[in-house]
């Protein structure tokens, strides 16, 4: 019953961490009344403590790194994380800046990525509803 | 004899919370449901309230550093205070917990319900939850004064205390404007957290338990949905009692779920054909829809003493 | 994205081109390896537009979710030969048809030594040819 219920209600908390917002307006798109993502429970939070999912978008910035790492924090068990975009997957056309820290893995354990630069919306939801999937086996 | 009696009682306790939490379960699941297929789109299915109410007491709790009792304490009080309240409304006549003083209590459980909810999330030291505590206490000003003065209408109408012999008692011309003032109310009771301010960024729209978590979240979405069902269950008691049908045991409580999907129909449809609302906005709605309908009760209320 | 395996010559000017570093040609026993990766790639077409054979396409299979890093896009293997001179993997059969043309004439210099081997060998032999 855990399992059905995890993955049946996912409360997804979007961080960006210095992107150039293609991924954000993307994402923000997946979770408009369009694509519908209310059917599968899926319901964007305003706070971090309300998350399960963390969608991370964005190269990781240094000045984003320290916050990022809270945020994580603030994400109550179980939760997953999962990287949107080329940039939070691996570091895009930033990698070999000295401002970024990429990719997200180094600090975070990322569960899902989705790749694209942008991924297109319903793309994204299915990396959240596979994050889901994830979720609800975990202790 | 005497303990056969009090064991049915508390059986029959035990299964009005039950009705009661299923009730506020249904009006929060068709409410979204409705608002989402108005909106051209297919939504969760009606029992998503209690998936999202499971999963949350599935999470481990994190804690803001400046948790204190106030913190921890306002979700659990805010959720008995609401769930009696909830639990008081009568819908059949044989009702286990009515008593007299009803009326009273009715009023400051359900103002507590929020009240208290408000105090925990201010205790939490978020900003976002200061600004979204500070609007929903400008709405409830108005919104609870309204309220009392409802109430006291209900008392002035019938003399008596009790809900369950003043709902009967109730003349039919003021119990329409009545039943009218708890479904607006409920409609204002949404306009003070979720989705309420127009030009709003997430944080602000969570409202002012933003920073709970888990199952303290859990408790505080409850309390909600149940403050939410409360002044419903009263407008659909209100109707039945006007058509006669209180005194029907089971099929009063089917009446009455019908009733109170019926008025989370109409919350979904204002929902979804309306804007929303900045603070002002709300607290003069509150006022005048609130304010014309007490009015329009006590005046008949008038009419009917002085003829 | 497609790699059209029997048009690519492994020159790499895709690998140069692309600014995210997502292409990557590295070398096999006896063959050259073309990779696109998912993780990378910004999907922006400056190596589909800069391939001299026009080897690299868009195609409909751009969209991909993982639970692991490193996905591979595209994947091309071309069979090469080792450069007599230099022992680098260079992809004799084609350079040499761009070369040689339709006659398709065995000629040892373009068989047996990478590009760069036998502009050398070609410019050291003009040089040391006298001026008659």
């Amino acid at each position: 019953m855990r399992g059905y219920v995890l993955r049946r209600s996912i409360w997804v908390y979007h961080l960006n961490t210095g992107a150039c917002n293609g991924c954000d307006i993307e994402a923000i798109a997946a979770l408009a009344p369009r694509y519908d993502v209310e059917r599968f429970g899926v319901k964007l939070v305003g706070s971090p403590r309300h998350a399960d999912v963390l969608l991370v978008t964005g190269p990781l910035t240094r000045q984003a790194l320290s916050r990022v790492k809270r945020v994580y924090d603030m994400v109550p068990e179980p939760k997953v994380v999962v990287a949107v975009g080329t940039c939070a997957c691996d570091g895009g056309v930033f990698k070999e800046s000295p401002m970024v820290c990429s990719p997200l893995e180094r600090f975070l354990p990322v569960d899902v990525r989705v790749y694209g630069c942008p991924p297109r919306p319903h793309n994204i939801l299915r990396g959240v509803l596979e994050a889901a999937e994830i979720l609800s086996r975990k202790r | 004899m005497a303990l056969q009696g009090g064991v049915y009682q508390a059986l029959l306790t035990a299964l009005l919370f039950i009705y009661v939490f299923f009730a506020a379960v249904l009006v929060a699941g068709v409410r979204r449901k409705l608002r989402a297929r108005l909106q051209g789109r297919v939504g969760p299915p009606v029992w998503q309230p209690i998936l999202d109410f499971l999963k949350l007491l599935f999470k481990k709790p994190t804690a803001p550093s400046l948790a204190n009792p106030v913190y921890v304490s306002a979700a659990v009080i805010a959720l008995l205070a609401s769930l009696a309240a909830a639990a008081l409304v009568p819908f059949t006549r044989q009702h286990p917990l009515c008593f007299a003083g009803d009326i009273v209590a009715f009023f400051i459980l359900l103002f507590a319900g929020e009240a208290v909810l408000v105090v925990g999330g201010l205790a939490s030291g978020n900003p976002y939850s200061w600004l979204s505590g500070m609007r929903a206490m400008l709405i409830m000003m108005v919104r609870e004064l309204l309220l009392a003065g409802a109430l006291l209408l209900l008392y002035a109408s019938t003399q008596k205390l009790s809900l369950v012999e003043a709902l009967p008692a109730v003349p039919p011309a003021v119990a329409v404007p009545l039943a009218l003032f708890f479904v607006a109310f409920a409609l204002v009771l949404s306009m003070s957290t979720l989705f309420s301010a127009p030009v709003a960024e997430t944080e602000v729209l969570e409202g002012y338990f933003i920073e709970y978590s888990g199952p303290l979240l859990a408790m505080a979405e409850l309390s909600h949905w149940l403050l939410a069902y409360a002044p419903l269950a009263l407008a659909s008691s209100l109707f039945l009692a006007a058509a006669g049908a209180l005194g029907l045991s089971w099929l009063a409580a089917a009446a009455h779920l019908l009733m109170l999907a019926a008025f989370s129909a109409v919350l979904a449809v204002l929902d979804a054909a309306f804007a929303r609302l900045r603070i002002w906005g709300a607290m003069k709605l509150a006022a005048a829809l609130l304010g014309a309908l007490l009015a329009l009760g006590a005046a008949l209320l008038a009419l009917k003493v002085g003829a | 994205m497609l790699i059209d395996s029997s048009v690519c010559r492994g020159c790499g000017v895709c690998a140069r081109v692309c600014p995210s570093n997502a292409v990557e040609l590295v070398e096999g026993d006896a063959e050259i390896i073309v990779r696109v990766y998912h993780d990378k790639c910004i999907r922006c077409g400056e190596c589909v537009e800069k391939c001299p054979y026009r080897a690299l396409s868009f195609s409909r299979e751009f969209e991909h979710t993982s639970r692991t890093s490193l996905t591979v896009m595209a994947e091309a293997r071309i069979p090469a030969v080792r450069c007599g001179a230099c022992g680098r993997l260079f992809i004799s059969e084609r350079l040499g048809v761009d070369i040689a043309g339709s006659s398709r004439r065995e000629l040892p210099y373009l068989t047996q030594l990478c590009p760069d081997c036998r502009a050398r060998v070609a410019a050291s032999a003009t040089a040391s040819r006298k001026i008659t």
